[in-house]
Formats: structure tokens, sequence, C-alpha cells
């Protein structure tokens, strides 16, 4: 896991398309959480956001070919939280993807993942090309910030 | 009697098969992957088993562990075999709505509950 940068906002990080390699982007991520008291249930939602977003993008984007990689974003403020996945895949339309709560699909063995991240996080907005997802996640209250 | 594998403690209860997790988290494909090898051996040398799979301590599951369940459950049933969960967290509980995987599965608050039930 290399880091490519940081700024005031945005922790970067690029990794190798193995999904070993994700875990630690994940337990950086939580790490940061956790230091600014986001309570439990966000962790569980934007570590659930983030794992289904890293699994497409290794996958399903990079094909696992291990000399691609993807580049995670994200910024932890104190009213929300932002993650930008980028892979070097050659993208997908999210449209095409079929809605697995239809009767069609509900028992699909796959296709459950962007379901998944939309319904966890606030935003989930993919690039034209479709190898980059950001998503937001907002603190609702100072309220719930404090209930974790 | 029990039998621990690598991911799965399995023990068999008044003829129902219990699969719980060694892991708290059911998230890396290779895990699943795994996990869904063990239990189709398992099929395979009985069909039409009944089995409960007892989610408890489960902290984390995955899109990929959810088309698992689907999967295995389809192979159980048409080997004549019934498949309950039970002990799923409200946060994890909360995902099987969202995809309305809780109409596809028969979900019970605990073991004596899912039991009762076969």
């Amino acid at each position: 896991m290399l880091p490519v940068s940081t700024n005031q906002h945005f922790q970067c990080l690029s990794i190798s398309s193995e999904l070993s390699s994700a875990r630690q982007v994940e337990q950086r991520l939580i790490t940061e959480l956790r230091r600014q008291n986001y309570p439990d249930d966000y962790l569980f939602a934007v570590r659930l956001a983030l794992e289904e977003a890293l699994s497409n993008a290794i996958k399903h984007g990079n094909r696992l070919d291990p000399d691609k990689t993807v580049t995670v974003r994200f910024a932890v403020e104190p009213e929300k939280v932002q993650l930008i996945v980028t892979d070097q895949g050659q993208g997908f339309d999210p449209a095409a993807v079929p809605d697995p709560t239809t009767d069609d699909h509900l028992e699909d063995p796959s296709g459950r993942g962007i379901t998944l991240m939309r319904a966890y996080m606030d935003e989930v907005i993919y690039n034209s090309r479709g190898n980059e997802v950001r998503m937001v996640k907002r603190i609702t209250s100072p309220q719930s910030r404090q209930a974790g | 009697m029990s039998e621990e594998l690598s991911r799965l403690i399995i023990s068999f209860q008044d003829d129902v098969l219990v699969v719980e997790f060694a892991d708290r988290r059911i998230v890396d494909h290779v895990a699943i992957a795994d996990i869904s090898q063990q239990l189709t051996s398992l099929l395979e040398r009985r069909p039409g088993l009944r089995i409960l799979i007892n989610f408890a301590g489960v902290q984390q599951m995955s899109s990929s562990a959810l088309g698992f369940l689907v999967s295995f459950a389809k192979k159980l049933d048409a080997t004549g075999g019934q498949l309950k969960l039970c002990n799923i967290l409200p946060h994890i509980y909360q995902a099987f709505v969202i995809t309305r995987l809780h109409r596809v599965f028969e979900v019970h608050d605990s073991a004596h509950a899912a039991f009762a039930a076969f």
C-alpha cells in the first residue's frame, strides 16, 4: 500500500489489485473514523460501502491484474465522510446492472454490492467512464455523533 | 459432537446440522469460496439435510456473502433440504431487508426458535 499524497482533506492511497490489500485500506479508514468518534453504525455503513467498492474495483474493474492498481481517496470531516475509489479497468455502466431486489433477480448469486452502497451512503456517483465511484456519508446531527 | 473446520464450526443437534462461523467478518471472497466449498461438500455427502446457520458473533457481511447464501439455499432446496437462519445482528439483518432477502430466507431471532420451527 503506497501513500500517494495527503492534503488538508483527502488521504490518498494506491493499492495492488489484491483483496488482501483492501483490508489495509479499510483498517486505515476505520482507525480515522474511530479517532474522530464516529458512531458504530457509521463505521459499519462506511466500511461496508468501501468493501463493496474495493471488491468491484479489484475483481470487476482491474480483473485481479497484478499490473493494475486501485486508488482510494478518503476524507473524514466533522460533518461527513467522503470516499473515492478509482480502478484502471475499462469501466462499466452502473445503470445496466439489474436491480437485485426485483422478483426476476431476487435470487441471483451476485449483483447486490451497488444496491448496498446506495442504501448505506448518502451519495454514490460514478464517473462517465464507470471506473471511479465517489461516495458521501453525512452525519445527521451532533447528537448522533455522540451516540457512538 | 462438533467438527471445527477452518472457517466453520459444524455440529448436529436433533438431526439438524448447525453451522457457525469462526470469523466475525464474512466479507473476503477467498473465505466465502472456502465456506461455500465446505458446505457444498457436506451437502453432496448428505443431501436433504436440515440446516441451521447460526450467525452469532458475525459482525459484518458483504454482498458476496449474501450471494453465497442464495446459491447455497438453492442447492439445498434442490436436494429436498431445509435452511433456516438465526442470530443475525440488526445491522446485518438490515442488509437482508435492503436486498429483500428477508423474503427469501426464514430468519429466527434465536437458535431455540429456529429449532422449534423445523
